[in-house]
């Protein structure tokens, strides 16, 4: 809490200091998601209140700062239900300090320090070139990609000249995605998988600030006769953990560890007669998988390579759609790997506005390797000019062994509500 | 002899010709000048969107520079606030608040109501489009001139646009939007011209469907100001700050 709260002293103290005149505003939103699941036995999947809020101020002299928090409530995960399950303590509540940054802004130099997201990549509902920020997946990805995302203090330079820019990073805590504890609807089957009743997780949320525990990165884009295209490469630790089994008396520990890891990639983007095409395409070297090995658990040293192709067509009678397709595919696949050589997807994203500013939205998952499906459907309803109303469902089916079908308990029906405030 | 003859009337046909498609040229350039100042201005765009009874306001600011880079902001509704349109030229990027990324986007996607991207983005007629003069007719009680615009390039928001111009004051009146199969999409009646930075241009806009009548956009644009942008301002890179 250091930070934010120079930060916090900054903002306020600050203003006299920095600029002769400065401008304040904020925004922030509350937040409702009630879902029942709809594969017996039906109970509720979802009953969250969330709100976030943020303070930015702008000063005259080029500079900005912002500082937001979060916070968020699973009432379902502290239902009698979940009593005693690891989702019971550590996915049932949340309060975090968003972005909390200071920012100067000239014609040719952005230069940003502090909590912050990053985000790389140009394909649609998935976050493949997103690689820099942790992600909190608790809660599933039906949600904002902004609210997924976790903030992580950096400093962050850009330069842009004309149609080119260049940008780097330096990460000074790295901190790693959030994953579904045991018990969480969305959690990996560990208990089935080894086979174990009760199975905890010792989650590694950050590595200490240190300056061998620093990340590196960097990124060149540029715009050359329609055609965006960038390449980047970051040195970090994989969002990703691999685990080892820890002592314990009465339980099976995994202890999540990060290795480190170099990613290269390359994203472009270009516009056909209406037809946006997306491509992007990563390498890394030196991912640690976790594998089951008859002794356990252990992890294998893998490199990986990632491509997507996306085509998004033009609008056809008010319908905005899109295809995607894309491969994860690891250099081998030793015997006892969590996942297969090759993971190919294929996508279909749909949205359509409708009557009384209401829209439709589709996005549909189809899983080549394991043939499992995933559907995401919503109604986006607003009531007023400040909330707006989401309802529909989520659908995860296929094989028992599949991705999406060993989560199939987990499709439900939803009503989402979101109240914005800006000022 | 007859030859050389033959030679001469086609060079002084081909002149006429010439001379008719850049006096066409320059009518669309004056129209362009009644639609939107050069140079770096912002303005406010009220957008009223009526469909099938129902209808909604949205406001957005938009910035321009030399009418080559555009930055679109949504300021109303607040659930919609947040959300930029950057132009680029013939790219456009659209930014939203829940994806906190930009992602490249077409003209001819629609913004809100019947207000597709390229109709506030790109309002550059004299350069998108090649422009040959059909003949004059009546308007609304005025003169005008009737212009047909082809694309020049496939990244332009219609294949198509039939035009007329006040033969008088050289403002647009109106335009009728036609898609590559020869399909027409709106048509857009411009009106309310006011002294905006020095001189009187359009400050209204009523777009309405073709094919559904009962369905139409409304544009009111406001709060005129000359700006000093840098082109930086007009980044993709700086689409998230």
């Amino acid at each position: 809490m250091g930070f934010p709260l120079l930060f916090a002293l900054l903002l306020v103290c600050g203003q006299p200091l920095f600029a002769r005149s400065f401008k304040l505003n904020y925004e922030g939103n509350l937040k409702a998601d009630f879902a029942e699941h709809t594969r017996p036995p039906i109970n509720p999947a979802a009953e969250t209140l969330g709100a976030s809020f943020q303070q930015n101020a702008a000063y005259l002299n080029n500079w900005t700062a912002a500082l937001g928090f979060s916070a968020w409530n699973e009432f379902v995960y502290k239902s009698e239900r979940f009593s005693g399950q690891q989702a019971a303590r550590d996915d049932s509540h949340d309060v975090r300090v968003r972005n909390a940054f200071v920012q100067y802004h000239s014609n040719r130099l952005m230069l940003k320090l502090g909590n912050q997201q990053v985000v790389w990549g140009e394909a649609f509902g998935f976050f493949f070139s997103d690689i820099v920020n942790p992600k909190d997946l608790r809660n599933g990805l039906n949600h904002d990609f902004s609210d997924i995302r976790l903030q992580m203090p950096m400093t962050n330079a850009k330069f842009v000249f004309g149609n080119f820019s260049l940008q780097g990073l330096a990460v000074h805590r790295p901190q790693f995605n959030l994953l579904p504890s045991p018990g969480n609807d969305f959690a990996f089957p560990y208990q089935k998988s080894l086979a174990m009743a009760d199975v905890q997780v010792a989650r590694e949320a950050a590595k200490p600030l240190s300056l061998p525990n620093q990340e590196y990165g960097v990124r060149a884009s540029a715009l050359m006769d329609g055609l965006d295209l960038a390449l980047f490469y970051f040195n970090y630790f994989d969002r990703m953990p691999w685990y080892t089994v820890e002592p314990h008396p009465t339980s099976l520990v995994l202890q999540e560890h990060h290795s480190r890891v170099n990613t290269a990639g390359l994203t472009a983007t270009q516009e056909l007669n209406g037809f946006v095409i997306r491509l992007e395409g990563l390498r890394t070297a030196g991912r640690a998988l976790p594998v089951i090995v008859p002794s356990g658990l252990s992890s294998v040293t893998l490199d990986n390579s990632v491509y997507v192709v996306e085509i998004d067509a033009p609008a056809w009678n008010k319908f905005n759609f899109g295809v995607q397709w894309s491969q994860d595919i690891l250099a081998h696949a030793p015997s006892g790997l969590l996942r297969p050589k090759t993971d190919s997807m294929a996508s279909l994203h749909l949205q359509r506005p409708l009557l009384n500013s209401h829209s439709l939205e589709l996005l549909y998952t189809y899983d080549v390797a394991d043939f499992g499906h995933r559907i995401q459907a919503g109604y986006v309803v607003p009531l007023s000019k400040s909330v707006e109303s989401r309802l529909g469902g989520e659908i995860y089916s296929g094989p028992l062994a599949s991705q999406f079908g060993q989560i199939s308990q987990v499709s439900r029906a939803f009503v989402f509500l979101k109240y914005f405030m800006r000022h | 002899m007859d030859m050389l003859v033959l030679v001469m009337c086609m060079a002084g046909l081909g002149w006429q010709f010439a001379s008719a498609t850049k006096s066409a040229q320059q009518i669309v350039l004056m129209a362009d000048e009644a639609r939107g100042p050069r140079g770096a201005f912002s303005m406010t765009a009220k957008v009223h969107d009526m469909q099938d009874g129902d209808s909604k306001d949205s406001v957005f600011k938009i910035s321009s520079l030399e009418k080559k880079f555009a930055l679109i902001e949504q300021l109303e509704p607040p659930r919609q606030q947040g959300r930029k349109l950057l132009m680029r030229e013939y790219d456009l990027w659209m930014f939203t608040a829940n994806i906190s990324r930009p992602t490249r986007i077409s003209f001819e996607q629609r913004l809100t109501g019947e207000v597709s991207n390229g109709d506030l983005a790109r309002t550059n007629f004299a350069e998108d489009y090649e422009a040959t003069l059909q003949g004059e007719e009546k308007l609304a009680g005025q003169l005008c001139y009737k212009l047909a615009l082809v694309a020049r390039n496939k990244n332009v928001t219609y294949r198509k646009v039939v035009y007329w111009v006040s033969k008088d004051l050289k403002f647009p009146l109106q335009a009728e939007f036609y898609a590559l199969s020869g399909k027409k999409l709106k048509t857009a009646t411009y009106s309310e011209f006011k002294l905006v930075l020095g001189k009187k241009r359009m400050t209204k806009v009523t777009i309405v469907d073709a094919l559904q009548k009962s369905r139409s956009s409304v544009l009111v644009f406001a709060k005129h100001k000359a700006e000093k942008f840098d082109e930086a301002v007009f980044s993709k890179e700086a689409l998230g700050n």
